[in-house]
């Protein structure tokens, strides 16, 4: 039987997890070339809400975790058909064009576009998350080998019981994003051709604009885009990026292995140093967690 | 990539057989097979030369010379050299067109006859039976044509481009046919970026030049009206 047994109902749990959750904060850049196209993203994220299920069998359930974007900025980058003209026959024959007028381009190569998209006030994220408690020792890096424990919590580098929470699974509904990203990419490709062709005379530009034809279409042709833009838009961040992954990564090792639920000293000061005296403190061995569905307990033994 | 424009496309208004842009191109048919010189001209000034081979075994129907390229020293100015020799068959045209800068070219070209004598087979200036100018109107008004050589005359109304569901794509080119006392038809309408192919049945020096330039108000001020119209019809509907 252990010496000692502490519990956290699970409304202290709930107050810890908070606490977890609150302290991360991610950010992160990335692009890739997808081939007609490039695309990237600039990140920014902190977590919010959720509900925390403790459960018997060791198992703590934590839902509907709400990823709040600080930023969440999409850029895609394409070149837009060259504008030609001539190019059309005019000695036409029964087996076809015997001579064609060579074709003169508005400009010299297809000219390149890049816009960039500010989803963060329409994108809604969430992440669920099962997970088991686990228990580890942690020596600090910093502690050299000659220090006594006293020495090492003198140096603020005591060695620490840990315990964590380790995801088992991690599932992220990300990117239910607003159908109005369509209406906010016409806009900023409308804008983009328009930057591009500012020096030109207003007749110039509405022949262009007659010539590409409408910019929603335009679009679709040149990204491929199918009927659900906002679907296409989740899958190019979350798949394509690989924005699922870095989002579940990160969250797995924040609560795994950068931030504990609980930790405490060891060994555990029982009576801090005073009047010229030194600390009294206990080592403890062989911590163990476990959780039900009211409460997570911690056991363990006294001594060296 | 950057891209850079080709201003002259939308700077220049006038269009000119004897002296070509990058809106008008000349065609010719060698008909006789042989070596001919060819000679480019820039506000009559010679600028640079090239050779063409006509030959009856040739597959070649048609042969692009672009002056502009000739001209401006991408290609080395030696008559070795092959970039500067062009080869068609005698059933086929040259074509003469400038691919960027302002132009103001034309083309002078010749071979040696049977007596070793210099005799001269076309000159852009002055297109003869059988050729072909084309030209290519980018900015939307009204414009004269005139065949300098017969004094004959008419018009192009050329239309402002309107932006429609579909990507505009300009119609057929028209033919006009030079003839010894008129162009026929003397009057079209065309599409911005629509064709139109000279037809030369008489010696002829086409040019063409803005009168009246269209920048589209009225067009625009009907679409407002329109669109405001639609928004009115649809606002009572909701009312409703």
């Amino acid at each position: 039987m252990s010496h000692i047994s502490v519990a956290a109902s699970e409304t202290a749990f709930k107050e810890l997890f908070a606490l977890l959750r609150d302290n991360l904060t991610f950010s992160k850049s990335d692009s890739a070339d997808l081939g007609p196209f490039s695309a990237s993203y600039s990140v920014a994220m902190h977590l919010e809400d959720g509900t925390v299920d403790l459960q018997n069998g060791n198992q703590i359930e934590v839902k509907e975790l709400d990823i709040k974007w600080d930023t969440l900025e999409a850029g895609i980058g394409f070149d837009i058909p060259e504008i030609c003209v001539g190019g059309w026959c005019i000695v036409p024959t029964p087996w076809g064009c015997a001579v064609r007028l060579p074709k003169i381009c508005v400009f010299s190569a297809d000219p390149d576009i890049g816009i960039n998209l500010d989803l963060s006030g329409i994108v809604t994220s969430e992440i669920s998350v099962t997970a088991k408690p686990v228990v580890q020792y942690k020596v600090d890096p910093a502690r050299t080998p000659g220090m006594s424990d006293l020495d090492a919590e003198f140096a603020g580098v005591p060695n620490k019981w840990q315990v964590y929470i380790d995801p088992v699974t991690v599932d992220i509904d990300i990117f239910d994003i607003s159908d109005i990203v369509g209406d906010l990419l016409e806009n900023a490709v409308k804008n983009a051709i328009d930057n591009l062709l500012w020096f030109l005379p207003s007749w110039a530009i509405d022949l262009i604009w007659a010539i590409l034809g409408p910019v929603i279409d335009l679009i679709r042709a040149i990204l491929d885009l199918p009927d659900d833009i906002a679907e296409w838009f989740a899958n190019l961040l979350g798949v394509s990026l690989g924005l699922f992954n870095v989002i579940i990564t990160v969250v797995s090792d924040h609560f795994a292995k950068k931030y504990p639920i609980y930790e405490f000293e060891d060994p555990y000061p029982i009576l801090p140093a005073s009047g010229g005296l030194i600390p009294v403190k206990i080592p403890i061995k062989n911590l163990t967690v476990q959780v039900n569905d009211v409460e997570m307990v911690l056991q363990a033994d006294v001594g060296v | 990539m950057k891209a850079f424009i080709n201003w002259p496309i939308f700077t220049q208004t006038s269009i000119d057989s004897g002296s070509l842009t990058m809106l008008g191109s000349v065609l010719h048919n060698f008909s006789e097979p042989g070596i001919y010189m060819g000679t480019i001209l820039q506000n009559n000034e010679a600028v640079s030369t090239f050779q063409l081979i006509v030959d009856k075994d040739s597959p070649a129907t048609q042969v692009d010379i672009d002056l502009a390229s000739l001209h401006q020293g991408k290609i080395k100015h030696s008559c070795s050299d092959d970039s500067k020799r062009f080869e068609v068959n005698p059933k086929g045209y040259a074509v003469f067109y400038v691919s960027r800068g302002s132009g103001g070219y034309s083309v002078v070209v010749g071979r040696l006859d049977e007596n070793e004598k210099a005799r001269l087979f076309f000159d852009s200036r002055e297109l003869k039976e059988g050729d072909i100018f084309t030209a290519t109107i980018i900015r939307p008004g009204l414009y004269t044509v005139t065949n300098i050589k017969t004094k004959s005359s008419g018009k192009i109304v050329v239309t402002y481009p309107k932006r429609g569901k579909v990507p505009f794509r300009p119609p057929r080119p028209k033919s006009i046919e030079c003839n010894k006392d008129s162009l026929d038809p003397n009057k079209i309408e065309i599409h911005a970026t629509q064709g139109q192919i000279y037809k030369i049945k008489t010696p002829s020096r086409i040019k063409i030049e803005l009168i009246e330039p269209d920048d589209g108000s009225k067009v625009e001020k009907e679409r407002i009206k329109k669109k405001e119209r639609q928004t009115r019809k649809q606002k009572n509907k909701t009312s409703k």
